[in-house]
């Protein structure tokens, strides 16, 4: 093998890969529509001025100096949180239109980032998540399509002009580390057999997560252990799907194991699973913006063909049903 | 074969200028800070023993029964093995992982500050069979009243923001019997609130309460969670917020 065979230079080829970037624009409006959403929640609820406001302004705790943004703006006070509140805001509606996309994203992770850090007690996975996409999406040029820049630029909406595919490899790598970490991590009794599986059942009973009284609970207890057994063996197998992705990126290379990880279609099995897993997860506990920003990143495990051979189906099929009723 | 070439689609990229094994050199340096940006977030992401790494937390009757558990557990596969040894050995283990991590991240420390990459995913690591929920208390014409508990809709004074996603997080430390100290200053913002929402009350109550998760068969015969004894009681004169 010469060197130009080598694992590197495979390595780069791999991330030199091009592809349209549907499925980085609709990252970026996902991602977009999470940031404005998640702070529309806070401003209506009225919570910043608990959680990110010094407590001599009636905010729970101490802020102190703060980010050196917070500090820009003239220390942790109502005005300053506004403001941060306002740019992460307008980053959100940026990333959402498609304008000026890359700055939009800078500016709202900044913003994130001053805001998370006043108080990292009221945040959570949501928060981390949240900014490595925006890290994600402003390297990526996820503009490039389903845009008002693509409009300008190119008199239409829709590009398939193809871009860098790396930004969204990396998408799916970050959320594969997420289920392996926290799923690893799970330790404690509850999740092991010398626990008797009790996680998902104490979990859907805790006063401060659960958004009511699920007693109830406990006539389903077996199911609850079977959710339990069945959400860790997903969280610490998930880098499962990085490898069912590769499998069918090398589709045309022989073996039993690739061929039936493309036949089943691996990815998507772990996909459903997550959906249902965080659906549920949304209807019983407060979790904040949690389940819609992890359920964001599944978008990156499908190839930009994928999603317009989905687009075509779903077009195809919205017609049909439109002539339905003129045929009777 | 996707349009795109490849199955999956990689565009042959036909450059010829700066060329290195075949590629642009544009495009080694692109898998170079790819590559990493990947090594950072495995490193940080790897599970962080410092977090748990404190010999108070360990002596405490919940740790010292995953000891027992683990090495029962140990036990039936065949495994001899006391908690205490358990307990020795995840120490030494964890402590030599701490001091290795701590030296790799304060290299990427401005990487992770700045540009958002932070990586702890522990969730729900531990589910314990009890926590706490929020109780508050009024004090108006020289009676008590009870104007919010956790999960109770009758009482449920500022419950839209109480249970707000954020205030709630915060909230949940104080579930877990943590961070009791600093619960005085929430009590502070609940009577800066409750004296503009109660112009005749005189003091306010706040304290957190042992909510027991009891086993299914005991629930299902009960119908609700057993009510523990309170903790981190906070009473403040509501004159001095007005």
């Amino acid at each position: 093998m010469s060197a130009g065979d080598g694992p590197w230079r495979r390595w780069v080829g791999v991330l030199s890969t091009r592809e349209p970037a549907t499925v980085l624009a609709l990252f970026r409006i996902a991602l977009g529509l999470i940031c404005i959403h998640t702070v529309a929640d806070v401003w209506m609820s009225g919570v910043h001025e608990w959680v990110w406001v010094d407590r001599t302004e009636g905010g729970v705790i101490k802020i102190g100096k703060g980010h050196w943004l917070v500090r820009l703006l003239g220390g942790a006070s109502l005005e300053t949180t506004r403001s941060l509140m306002g740019l992460a805001l307008g980053g959100g509606v940026s990333l959402v239109l498609g304008i000026g996309h890359r700055v939009g994203a800078l500016v709202a992770l900044q913003a994130f980032i001053a805001l998370f850090a006043m108080n990292p007690v009221s945040g959570g996975g949501h928060d981390k998540l949240i900014t490595n996409a925006l890290w994600l999406v402003l390297l990526a040029p996820a503009s490039e399509t389903l845009s008002v820049w693509c409009r300008m630029r190119r008199g239409r909406w829709t590009s398939e002009r193809p871009v860098v595919a790396w930004p969204r490899y990396l998408i799916v790598f970050q959320i594969a580390v997420v289920y392996a970490m926290t799923g690893i991590q799970k330790l404690g009794p509850a999740w092991m057999p010398w626990g008797d599986f009790s996680a998902i059942y104490r979990s859907v009973l805790l006063p401060t997560w659960a958004r009511a009284d699920w007693s109830l609970v406990a006539w389903v207890y077996p199911i609850t252990q079977a959710a339990t057994i069945a959400t860790w063996l997903w969280e610490v197998t998930w880098p499962l799907v990085l490898l069912s992705l590769w499998f069918r990126r090398t589709r045309s290379r022989p073996g039993w194991l690739r061929a039936t990880s493309n036949r089943l279609d691996l990815r998507t099995l772990y996909v459903v699973m997550g959906i249902g897993m965080h659906g549920t997860v949304e209807v019983l506990m407060n979790v904040g913006p949690f389940s819609v920003i992890t359920m964001s990143y599944y978008l990156a495990c499908y190839h930009p063909d994928e999603v317009h051979l989905f687009g075509r189906w779903a077009r195809t099929a919205m017609r049909r049903r439109e002539r339905r009723p003129s045929q009777v | 074969m996707g349009r795109y070439g490849g199955v999956e689609g990689s565009i042959p990229v036909a450059r010829r200028e700066g060329v290195i094994l075949g590629r642009p050199m544009r495009d080694h340096l692109r898998a170079l800070l790819v590559t990493c940006h990947i090594l950072v977030v495995m490193v940080l992401a790897f599970p962080q023993p410092g977090l748990f790494m404190h010999k108070r937390a360990w002596a405490k009757p919940e740790a010292q029964d995953a000891f027992g558990a683990l090495s029962r557990g140990m036990g039936r596969l065949g495994v001899a093995v006391t908690p205490a040894e358990i307990e020795s050995i995840l120490w030494t283990a964890g402590s030599a992982w701490q001091q290795a991590r701590r030296k790799t991240v304060q290299h990427v420390q401005f990487y992770v500050n700045h540009c958002g990459v932070k990586q702890r995913w522990s969730m729900f690591a531990s589910v314990p069979a009890k926590s706490g929920r929020l109780e508050i208390e009024l004090e108006q014409g020289g009676a008590w009243s009870t104007i919010y508990v956790a999960q109770d809709p009758e009482r449920d004074w500022r419950g839209s923001v109480l249970r707000q996603e954020r205030l709630r997080a915060y909230i949940s430390d104080f579930a877990w019997h943590r961070r009791g100290a600093t619960f005085p200053r929430f009590v502070d913002a609940l009577a800066l609130r409750a004296g503009s929402d109660f112009p005749d009350a005189t003091r306010l109550r706040a304290r957190m309460r042992t909510l027991h998760f009891p086993p299914p068969a005991t629930l299902r015969e009960t119908g609700s969670r057993t009510v523990g004894a309170p903790y981190f009681e906070t009473t403040v004169d509501l004159g001095a917020y007005r």
